[in-house]
């Protein structure tokens, strides 16, 4: 029995439905039902339907043999796991970016509102810049809008919620995919599983994409 | 009759130190703290991390020990024949996970200074036999860091960016591995190469079989030849998976390293190698090899009575203390495990409750 750990929301919804075509589809009715866990005994396979900043969670401490989760995710909190596979959906990039007509100034403590603190320090550091980190968990956009903060390091997909709120990309610091991660110990286990799953999945993929 | 529930941590160390001891390895007991420049200069060696330290009565900066191995290599005299040491022993490292400093307890043993090849087959047998005397189901993977070092020469990866692809080489990311090299400006052939090395994992002979299409230079197939030789003489041929992801810092670790997993654990449970590379740096020409086993992790694994807290409850309901004293030495001495008390308690969990009244026992 494989446990899966699929991110709530969009993707999650988007990778059940690749999985379910690649053989390891649930009989119970994945999208009407409220319920968090799906189980099909004859595909072998259970998924979990967790915030999508949890699935890292489960699999590194082995809830969950496999999970799909954001490469931002992979990046702030860096789990010890297995990052087996780019699925190549849901692409976006971390960005920064601030109020349209903002001019950064150099020898003042940049201050940076963002949900990825660990993303934004390591990149400031790396290029030398002396920050202050405002944490938030939720509408960074404000945050300049407020002058609680010069500059947000963010998600950024369209760039529309952005433009509507008078901001602008800055700099791109890295793109965004979602990843196909397994625990490192169970995968010692059930590797063969797992590789298969992900020979179907990248096929699944493949197969849409040239459609 | 029953022995003492015993964990399996408790269970594990028991049976290993006898069999460690049966193969002339010595107890090594440490002190708590150590100079706390030790792990400065190593900082590397302990993958980073926080260490706990404080300034004693003296004014030397102590630390309360991140790892044992460190203490052992430095302290190992190796005038007069090999140092065969196992230890169990409580190190003190931070928890990424719970932002706290977080005490361990691992049981380990080091070979230093014996002869090379067979040091790494005991080592790599004992570390075998240690998984096996823990769970029923087990997985011991072994690299080589020889064949990973190998490739890099060929390829001309440096520091840095050597230590950027092998981060990526631990996640088995294929996609991850390319970019990186793609970035350190490796050709095609060598994208090619390190791609196919993530994959590089499973069982011992087809692993090494593909392996040896890899190689590129005499380094990465020395590195196969003595795997091979090592894992042959340890007779585990069909007892190990050979996983290439496996690695240690490549400054430290020059020979074969090891992880070992047990079934319903979400980590490895043991990690070990050979460490020349360590010893150098303490100025001592020597082959060292060894292995930790974490304990802690071991007490998430099942228990045989663990869901009882007692086999029989006894309920006290007169005051003859030498009559209920003896009766309840009656049934340990049967095996079972007693409780006794006033009236039963809501919240603990008992195989039989049985009444002490006018000097004798009755069931409930």
């Amino acid at each position: 029995m494989l446990n899966i750990a699929l991110p709530k929301g969009r993707l999650g919804d988007q990778v059940y439905r690749l999985l379910a075509g690649a053989g390891y589809d649930c009989r119970e009715a994945f999208d009407e039902s409220r319920k968090l866990v799906f189980e099909s005994e004859d595909r072998s396979v259970r998924y979990f339907l967790v915030k999508p900043s949890d699935v890292a969670i489960y699999v590194e401490h082995g809830a969950a043999d496999i999970g799909i989760v954001g490469k931002d995710i992979l990046l702030e909190s860096r789990p010890d796991v297995y990052e087996l596979m780019d699925l190549g959906l849901g692409r976006c990039r971390m960005c920064v970016a601030a109020k349209n007509g903002y001019v950064d100034q150099r020898d003042v403590t940049l201050r940076v509102a963002t949900k990825f603190v660990n993303i934004a320090k390591r990149y400031y550091a790396g290029i030398g810049r002396e920050i202050e980190i405002i944490h938030l968990n939720g509408s960074i956009e404000l945050a300049p809008l407020l002058g609680l903060s010069d500059v947000i390091v963010d998600i950024v997909e369209s760039g529309k919620t952005l433009k509507e709120n008078d901001l602008s990309v800055r700099t791109e610091i890295f793109p965004i995919s979602a990843r196909f991660i397994a625990n490192k110990a169970s995968y010692q286990f059930k590797g063969a599983q797992v590789d298969e799953m992900v020979g179907r999945l990248k096929a699944a993929i493949e197969k849409e994409a040239g459609a | 009759m029953n022995g003492p529930d015993l964990t399996p941590a408790e269970r594990a160390t028991a049976q290993l130190r006898g069999l460690y001891e049966r193969f002339g390895y010595s107890k090594y007991q440490l002190g708590q703290f150590e100079e706390y420049s030790l792990y400065l200069k190593f900082k590397r060696f302990l993958n980073g991390g926080r260490i706990l330290s404080f300034t004693d009565l003296d004014g030397r900066l102590l630390a309360l020990k991140p790892d044992v191995t460190l203490s052992i290599a430095k302290n190992a005299r190796l005038t007069d024949g090999a140092e065969k040491v196992y230890y169990i022993e409580n190190v003190y490292r931070e928890s990424k996970s719970a932002g706290t400093m977080q005490e361990i307890s691992q049981m380990g043993l080091e070979y230093l200074g014996g002869p090379a090849g067979y040091a790494q087959a005991e080592v790599l047998s004992l570390a075998e036999r240690t998984l096996a005397a823990i769970g029923p189901e087990y997985v011991l993977s072994v690299s080589h860091m020889g064949f990973l070092t190998g490739l890099f020469e060929a390829l001309g990866l440096e520091d840095a960016l050597a230590r950027r692809v092998t981060d990526a080489i631990s996640m088995k990311s294929a996609h991850g591995v390319t970019e990186a090299a793609r970035e350190a400006g490796v050709g095609r052939v060598g994208l090619d190469l390190l791609g196919e090395l993530t994959g590089l994992a499973g069982g011992f002979a087809d692993t090494v079989k593909r392996a040896r299409r890899l190689c590129l230079n005499v380094g990465m197939t020395q590195a196969l030849d003595q795997l091979e030789e090592t894992v042959r003489a340890a007779d585990l041929e069909d007892g190990v998976r050979l996983d290439f992801t496996l690695q240690g810092d490549l400054e430290y670790y020059d020979g074969i390293i090891m992880a070992g997993y047990l079934a319903g654990l979400p980590r490895a449970v043991l990690s070990g190698g050979r460490y020349d590379g360590l010893m150098k740096k303490l100025g001592k020409d020597a082959c060292a090899v060894g292995f930790a086993l974490y304990l802690d992790d071991l007490k998430r694994l099942p228990r045989d009575r663990a869901d009882l807290d007692a086999d029989t409850l006894v309920l006290a309901e007169d005051d003859d203390v030498a009559g209920l004293l003896a009766c309840v030495r009656a049934l340990t001495e049967q095996g079972e495990r007693v409780r006794v008390e006033r009236t039963k308690p809501e919240h603990l969990r008992f195989g039989r409750v049985v009444r002490y009244c006018e000097g004798r026992l009755d069931e409930c």
